[in-house]
């Protein structure tokens, strides 16, 4: 019976730290508990969100994803140039190359597949460790951006901006994305031979082969799915702004999105990554964005404050995982 | 087991309180804010910074520093570049009951979009202009100071300089800064007309060139231009780029001195320069006077007066535009900036 | 208390989330002696030693050693005290040296540097001291296992500590190691060391043991003289019951040829090896460590590079390229290095069960199904685990096995390799593994067996194949097969093997 009530616990604790965090700004202030305060919260994490559960199926598999920030961009910075005005005097692609809002969101998408397959490519085939073919992704896809537009890509169409600015019975659409988003990662983990095929391959990738799976294959299918969600996230970023920047979108999104699926338990060392801690993850991090910035707290303060949660949440998570073994 | 356990579980609790509660502890002044948000002597402000670079870090200290003459609580954030961190800091000020922002856009594009999250508060934008300026009304205002002055000021000195030279056409070699940014585009075209209004015939010595406003890119793509090419002065969107046209000079044995060169910013590298005479003037934006004037438009805005009400700024014929003047620094003056 | 005792633990009580994995155990342990702890995994013989020093905190109990209460709290504290140990799983740096694996942590020092010269000294030294062949500065990577076995038994030997603990130490060795073995721990006991033994080779046990402690299921049994024991003895206190067939072989119907193996060839390791299997047949594979037969069966699994030959199943050319593949073919492995590809630890019994079945769940896949399947092989092999949830890393190695044949049988493969099935496994796991197989070649499926186990070769296969550096030496029929004309053939030199071709 103890022994049950301690795993609730453990399993739970990081989201009994994110209820003990909502408690305290709460009453440290009055206007943080909210209701257009809790959807200024989400919509502010949600793209940071679904980017985090792109790179978690990295972590899963003992890799990392760097290149999602960058990836943003370009993929922002594409769709948006392709359905700009035709008359804008600073379109991004001056003259021709104009395409419907669908088509265009789609195209995003497929370079996103695309890019990704290249690293996963690259991590499955090369074996060169993900955090170097990433780090190259992430330059060559800035630079891709930049090389779309050297300015920002503005005057995105309404329709361009459904998902990243409307609301959806009250509901900013956004949000609802995010939500898809996660039902869809958790349907993949928990449900799907793709899914649990991660977990081996993370736990333990010599033994995944021995017992037939085909890891190249699946490092390409876990980066083109990273790269895709990095690839939406450009587009609600353009979209929510109305504007993309080639030069500074997604600029470290990459290490947001990291931080929060870590302190959302998914281990670095594979094999360990469950959907609800993630989002308990990007939760805890909007909870400290926004309520410390509700109580007028320094920035700085802010960041320090998470720097600790993301260092405490690693040593709590490794003491549970030597526990276990 | 069971108890080490539980007291690890517990302490990750206490800690994580008590991180909170300092946090709390140290910006507790704005706790009461909303209650006391009538009485404009507790007012709670936020202003929203782009970036921190020097020139802005300024213009924030000067912002704090006004605040806490005016009696207001001001918190400042920082975007770090990123627009949808802005966007939800601006919400986040909202949803505080806040009665107006001031910001520090990250990209003048997104104008439009802040205007829509802010709300009901009243907005500041300050220092970057609104690409699309039929945001400004009598509840969003801009401060900043008028590009179209940086760059008269610039011309008018060549202008001046050539006329005592008895020259009349002349051919110049222009760094612009980034391609496409409001900034870049106006103080080019200012500088230019500027020199033409005053009679003289000025033709550009070389293709475009972009440099980013950056030292080393001007100083690179300089330096292959200065012997061969005829130019009789350079003309630089910023102080960094003039800065790198002069090291490209020196490198090639030329005398810096004996060309104008005109800049923009007044930075302290800038400063020094046009003390040592390598640049021949710069233009002083003022930062602390942007800070300033971005405070007074939001506590005037709240309290429903004229935005430059006490103090002694321009608006523009609209009202809805605070203008802090750019200045000229020559040799004459400079040492008249080296405290402001 | 009594200074007979060089150690004493008492009352040991040791919890894990979940499980009591020692419950109230003692040990007594005089000095100059061998004391061998004996017991099924599981039992907790290795938690013991691990509690004694300092890898894991005990729950509740007291340690005396040379009369005083101690309680480690890491291996260094142990070590400083004078207990060093020989791990179960070999930890060395593979980059490193042999001679700085041996001194990892306690270089000699010239000032602020390492000083080489004196540390390949040292470790000539030593080497020289137990007739050890090994250059100290080859890198460790580049050793045998057994080579690598020594060398940690050299190391633990060269802390000059009053008890030495050998958790498995033969695992690895090759007979004649194993003598050398056995003289290094004759000297050490003539020196007053006391050694702390842990195997489950019978027949060393009772040639070296002074004292055997049997454990079962984390309770202790009893201490006694190891004269006044038999192996039966033992086993039946080990078990808590009578195993009366160690190796219970059905006969079965042998039928058609289902896998023939022709001139395989992968890279210096397996060379031209060619064999033939049936079906209801227990094909056994023999040979000293490094023969090449793990190799053989990693090459026809698809883990491994082919590079000449061709195989045949039910006379069909079959081009294995990965273990996707054969597992296509219905061919299953269950591999030798059970941690380094066998188990993935962190996961629980249910997924470790079913990895290699997944394609048969559907979409989405049928979670309730693979549940069932899960606790049908728990039952079915008699897994002994509290949930089908429980991550596979908790088990004691038997168990652990146990699930990984599960994960095989349900892929249902007409051919089942095993390598190495038993290593590391208590006696009545083992037999309960030897019934398995046997049962299923009564089924028709053709399977292979790779043991350095003599016994257990000779025990459960129908013919036995005979490998050396890569050859097949000989093909030997269950009637004419002894341990003595294995041997011959497993130590056979190039030259008598071209005259007997």
């Amino acid at each position: 019976m103890n022994a049950k009530r301690k795993k609730v616990i453990s399993d739970n604790i990081i989201w009994l730290i994110l209820i003990a965090l909502v408690i305290l700004m709460s009453i440290a202030n009055r206007n943080f508990a909210t209701m257009a305060n809790l959807k200024t919260l989400l919509t502010g994490e949600a793209i940071k969100g679904i980017m985090a559960f792109g790179v978690a199926f990295a972590m899963l598999t003992k890799g990392i994803d760097l290149s999602i920030g960058a990836v943003a961009a370009l993929v922002g910075a594409v769709t948006g140039g392709l359905v700009q005005p035709v008359d804008l005097a600073t379109r991004a692609f001056p003259g021709g190359a104009h395409l419907a809002v669908p088509l265009s969101i789609l195209l995003g998408i497929l370079i996103g597949a695309a890019i990704g397959a290249c690293i996963g490519a690259l991590v499955a085939y090369t074996h060169i460790p993900a955090f170097i073919a990433t780090l190259g992704a992430q330059l060559i896809c800035r630079a891709g951006a930049k090389m779309v537009s050297n300015r920002p890509v503005s005057n995105l169409p309404d329709a361009y901006r459904f998902m990243g600015s409307k609301q959806f019975f009250g509901i900013p659409m956004i949000v609802i994305v995010f939500i898809v988003i996660a039902i869809l990662a958790w349907f993949i983990l928990k449900h799907t031979r793709f899914g649990m095929s991660l977990y081996a391959l993370g736990g333990n990738a010599q033994a995944a082969t021995v017992a037939g799976i085909n890891v190249e294959k699946t490092l390409v299918k876990v980066y083109i799915w990273c790269s895709v969600m990095a690839a939406l996230g450009g587009i609600l970023l353009a979209g929510r702004s109305g504007s993309s920047d080639p030069s500074t979108s997604g600029i470290g999104y990459e290490l947001d999105a990291i931080a929060a699926a870590t302190v959302g338990g998914t281990s670095h060392s594979g094999g360990v990554c469950t959907i609800s801690g993630v989002i308990a993850g990007i939760l805890i991090m909007g909870v400290i964005n926004n309520g410390l910035v509700l109580m007028g707290v320094d920035d700085n303060m802010t960041n320090i404050c998470k720097g600790i949660i993301i260092i405490g949440s690693v040593i709590v998570d490794m003491r549970k995982n030597i526990q276990k073994i | 087991m069971k108890k080490k356990f539980f007291g690890r579980v517990l302490s990750v609790l206490i800690l994580t309180t008590m991180v909170v509660s300092m946090l709390t502890a140290c910006g507790g002044k704005s706790d009461g804010g909303s209650e006391d948000a009538s009485s404009s002597d507790s007012q709670t402000l936020t202003l929203i910074m782009s970036q921190r670079d020097e020139w802005l870090s300024e213009m924030e200290e000067a912002a704090i520093k006004e605040a806490k003459d005016l009696g207001i609580k001001l918190t400042t954030v920082d975007a770090q570049l990123d627009t949808s961190k802005m966007l939800q800091f601006i919400e986040t000020a909202r949803n505080d009951g806040q009665k107006a922002i001031i910001i520090n856009m990250v990209d003048p594009e997104t104008a439009v979009q802040c205007v829509e999250a802010a709300g009901d508060m009243f907005v500041v934008f300050v220092n970057r202009y609104p690409a699309d300026d039929s945001v400004l009304n009598e509840k969003v205002v801009y401060v900043g100071s008028d590009e179209n002055t940086s760059g008269k000021f610039q011309g008018e000195w060549l202008a001046e300089h050539f006329k005592e030279e008895g020259k009349t056409e002349i051919k110049y070699i222009l760094l612009n800064g980034i391609l496409g940014q409001t900034s870049t585009t106006l103080r080019t075209a200012s500088v230019l007309k500027a020199l033409e209004d005053s009679g003289i015939k000025a033709s550009e010595a070389t293709a475009p060139l972009a440099c980013e406003y950056a030292r080393e890119m001007a100083q690179d793509t300089i330096a292959p231009l200065l012997k061969t090419t005829k130019y009789d002065c350079v003309i630089s969107n910023n102080d960094g780029m003039a800065l790198g046209a002069i090291e490209a000079m020196t490198a090639e044995g030329i005398d810096a001195t004996t060309i104008p060169i005109v800049g923009i910013d007044a930075t302290t590298d800038g400063r020094q320069a046009v003390k040592d005479g390598t640049l021949s003037m710069t233009v002083f934006q003022n930062a602390k006077g942007q800070g300033r004037g971005a405070l007074i438009a939001a506590q005037n805005l709240i309290a429903g007066k004229a935005i430059n009400d006490g103090s002694d700024y321009e608006v523009d014929e609209s009202g809805n535009i605070l203008w802090i003047p750019f200045e000229p620094v020559t040799k004459e003056n400079v040492a008249e900036y080296d405290n402001r | 208390m009594d200074d007979k005792y060089i150690l004493e633990m008492q009352d040991i009580v040791k919890e894990f989330p979940g499980v009591k994995a020692l419950n109230g155990v003692q040990l007594k342990v005089r000095p100059g002696t061998v004391h061998t702890l004996m017991g099924e995994n599981g039992a907790g013989k290795s938690t013991l030693v691990k509690c004694l020093i300092g890898m894991q905190p005990v729950t509740s109990g007291k340690i005396r050693f040379k009369g005083n209460e101690v309680s480690y709290k890491t291996t260094q504290e142990a070590l400083d005290a004078g207990i060093s140990m020989i791990h179960q799983e070999l930890s060395p740096v593979l980059e490193r040296t042999v001679c700085e694996n041996i001194f990892l942590g306690r270089e000699p020092k010239k000032g602020i540097f390492i000083d080489y010269k004196k540390m390949h000294k040292d470790c000539i030294e030593l080497f020289e001291k137990i007739g050890l062949m090994i250059d100290p500065r080859e890198k460790m990577k580049n050793l045998t296992v057994a080579k690598m076995q020594m060398v940690e038994i050299v190391k633990a030997i060269s802390y000059d500590a009053s008890i030495v603990i050998m958790d498995e130490p033969t695992s690895a060795l090759t007979d004649t190691e194993v003598e050398d073995l056995f003289k290094i721990i004759a000297e050490l006991k003539a020196k007053g060391v006391a050694i702390i033994y842990i195997s489950h080779k019978m027949e060393e046990i009772f040639r070296i043991s002074d004292d055997i402690s049997v454990y079962r299921d984390g309770e202790y049994i009893t201490t006694d003289v190891a004269k006044n024991l038999t192996q039966d003895k033992v086993i039946e206190l080990m078990v808590g019951r009578e195993i009366t067939d160690m190796f219970p072989k059905k006969h079965c119907e042998i039928g058609e040829v289902v896998l023939e193996v022709k001139e395989l060839c992968s890279g210096k390791a397996v060379r031209n090896v060619s064999f033939n299997l049936r079906r209801g047949e227990i094909l056994g594979f023999a040979g000293l460590v490094g023969a090449g037969r793990t190799e053989t069966m990693e090459t026809i699994f698809g883990m491994r590079k082919r590079t000449g030959g061709k195989v045949y199943k039910d006379g069909q050319e079959i081009n294995i390229k990965s273990p996707e593949d054969a597992i296509k073919n219905r061919i299953g492995m269950l591999t030798e290095d059970r941690r380094g590809n066998g188990i993935v630890g962190i996961l629980s019994i249910k997924m470790n069960t079913v990895l290699a079945h997944l394609k048969s769940y559907g979409f989405p896949v049928n979670a309730k199904k693979m549940a069932e399947d899960t606790k049908a092989y728990v039952e079915r092999l008699g897994t002994k685990t509290p949930t089908i949830e429980t991550p596979i890393g908790n088990l004691s190695g038997g168990n652990q096995q146990k699930v990984l044949l599960a994960r095989w049988l349900l892929t249902d493969p007409d051919i089942l390799i095993v390598d190495e099935p038993t290593r590391g496994i208590d006696v009545g796991a083992k037999a309960e593994i030897h019934t398995i197989l046997s049962e299923l070649a009564g089924m028709g499926k053709a399977i292979i067996v790779v043991s350095s186990e003599l016994p257990e070769v000779l025990g459960v296969a129908d013919r036995v194949v005979v490998m050396r550096e890569g050859v097949v030496t000989g093909c030997l029929n269950r009637e004419e097969v002894s341990q003595e004309l294995v041997m011959k053939y497993a130590t056979l030199d190039k030259s008598m093997q071209k005259a007997i071709q």
